[in-house]
């Protein structure tokens, strides 16, 4: 891995988003994603490279240290954050088709629930590793579920639930989706959740945390 | 603190009827530190963090004007605290509390049954920030709104223990629904004792209380109850934010 894309991996971790910003005091003065993606698409890098070896290391960086609670909410927002400003430069290859990515993911807060801060969380890890999110919000029915299925052909359905009250209609989501589109993974998570109620309504995958869906997704469902 | 209202409770017997207090955010005495601590860090010097210590004292500003602080409750006296079934009874309502917090309150001699609101200005103005390009904002703003009804809580809990002294009762921490195994879904229950739109608060269809920085919950009165030192080692709900939390300050 070059140097420029350690350093682009580096800064996204520490959440420098660029020159400017004036966090983290450590990187001060220094340049952040913004710059230095950029600089690596004019040094004639290949894009999906920034990306791949770029980007989503430092994102893969901060989302296990979330799942190990060596890192909270705030370092991820952050870090996500200098993630978004370094794909601004990559953004226009995705049309060009020299960069792609890893697969497409549908993701919602299920009916009934309106939180979104979870969701919003997963929805940036995953996009930090490399895959296309389409976010339906909060309050999502399983006929939107299906319906978002049915137009975006995603390679797995994410939910999130944060009441014991709500997570019950992701049972609805999981056997829309079984129905309608079969080969479509469903990936749930949210609180409440365990393992054992994940079986029970028989979703393909359980998550506490969002690194373990992206680890999911990468090994199971990665074009 | 803006005032003190007693209230028609829900025509239910009570040991002290439906009582509403309103605060000021000066009342609440909360600091960013403890807004930040919410978050899992600290404001101490040399932090490498302190842009959310900025952060919070920015929502700390947004809160002066986007706040409506309000809490209270009833004391009432519960039928039959049944700790095998993990069941609570008062009048014709039995709470499915299960074991872990009906073993807490199993030597109450009242119950409050409390609810308090920060409303939905902040969330407002974080929800927002979270769709539009600032998302670490929105989630400070999110996160003081939290710290302020938890807040609201802590001084209900003490009106409440300022009430009951003159009995020679204590008071056991506060129990919500959500936690500890109890469903989200008693809190229509719990409500049912609570006059009519209690501090302008209502329940969707899957219990979700609107404005969403809320909380409800029972504290246990009486001779012989105790308030505990936290309780997630009773608790075990694996993935809870606030053990993450807890875990982290204990490191």
């Amino acid at each position: 891995m070059s140097e420029l894309l350690e350093r682009i991996a580096h800064v996204v971790e520490k959440g420098k988003v660029n020159k400017a910003a004036p966090f983290p005091p450590a990187l001060k003065g220094e340049d952040g994603a913004d710059e230095l993606t950029k600089r690596a698409v004019e040094e004639g890098i290949k894009p999906q490279r920034i990306l791949n070896e770029g980007l989503v290391v430092g994102m893969m960086k901060i989302g296990v240290k979330f799942k190990n609670n060596e890192v909270f909410v705030p370092d991820v927002l952050i870090a996500a954050k200098a993630m978004k400003a370094g794909m601004k430069h990559i953004e226009p290859f995705f049309l060009s088709k020299e960069v792609e990515y890893k697969g497409k993911i549908v993701a919602g807060t299920v009916a009934g629930d309106l939180h979104d801060i979870g969701k919003n969380i997963l929805s940036m890890i995953l996009q930090g590793g490399g895959w296309e999110v389409v976010d339906l919000g909060i309050d999502v029915s399983a006929d939107k579920f299906a319906e978002a299925v049915a137009e975006h052909k995603p390679e797995a359905v994410c939910m999130s639930a944060l009441l014991t009250t709500t997570m019950v209609n992701m049972e609805a989501v999981v056997k829309k989706i079984r129905e309608t589109s079969p080969e479509t993974k469903t990936i749930v998570g949210g609180a409440p959740l365990t393992a054992d109620f994940a079986k029970k309504i028989e979703a393909d995958f359980y998550s506490p945390d969002p690194q373990g869906a992206l680890e999911y997704l990468n090994s199971e469902c990665a074009a | 603190m803006r005032g003190v209202a007693d209230m028609e409770a829900s025509g239910r017997e009570a040991v002290f009827g439906a009582k509403e207090f309103r605060y000021e955010l000066a009342d609440l005495n909360l600091t960013r530190d403890d807004v930040v601590e919410e978050m899992g860090y600290t404001c101490e010097e040399g932090n490498e963090r302190g842009y959310l210590c900025d952060l919070a004292e920015e929502a700390a500003e947004l809160a002066k004007s986007n706040v409506e602080l309000r809490g209270g409750f009833v004391v009432v006296e519960p039928d039959r605290i049944d700790i095998q079934k993990g069941s609570i009874q008062i009048d014709d309502v039995v709470f499915d509390s299960q074991p872990i917090i009906t073993a807490r309150l199993r030597r109450a001699e009242g119950l409050a049954l409390f609810a308090a609101t920060a409303g939905d200005g902040l969330e407002k103005i974080s929800k927002e920030l979270m769709s539009g390009d600032d998302m670490l904002k929105g989630y400070v703003i999110d996160a003081y709104a939290s710290a302020a009804v938890e807040a609201v809580a802590d001084k209900l809990e003490a009106e409440l223990e300022r009430i009951v002294e003159p009995r020679g009762w204590n008071v056991t921490n506060r129990y919500s629904p959500g936690y500890c195994n109890w469903s989200v879904a008693e809190q229509s229950k719990l409500f049912s004792f609570l006059p009519e739109a209690f501090l302008g608060i209502t329940l969707t269809a899957t219990s979700l209380m609107r404005p969403i920085k809320s909380v409800s919950g029972v504290i246990g009165v009486g001779e012989n109850v105790k308030r505990q030192d936290y309780q997630c080692a009773v608790c075990d709900m694996r993935n809870c934010y606030r053990r993450r939390v807890v875990q982290s300050k204990e490191k």
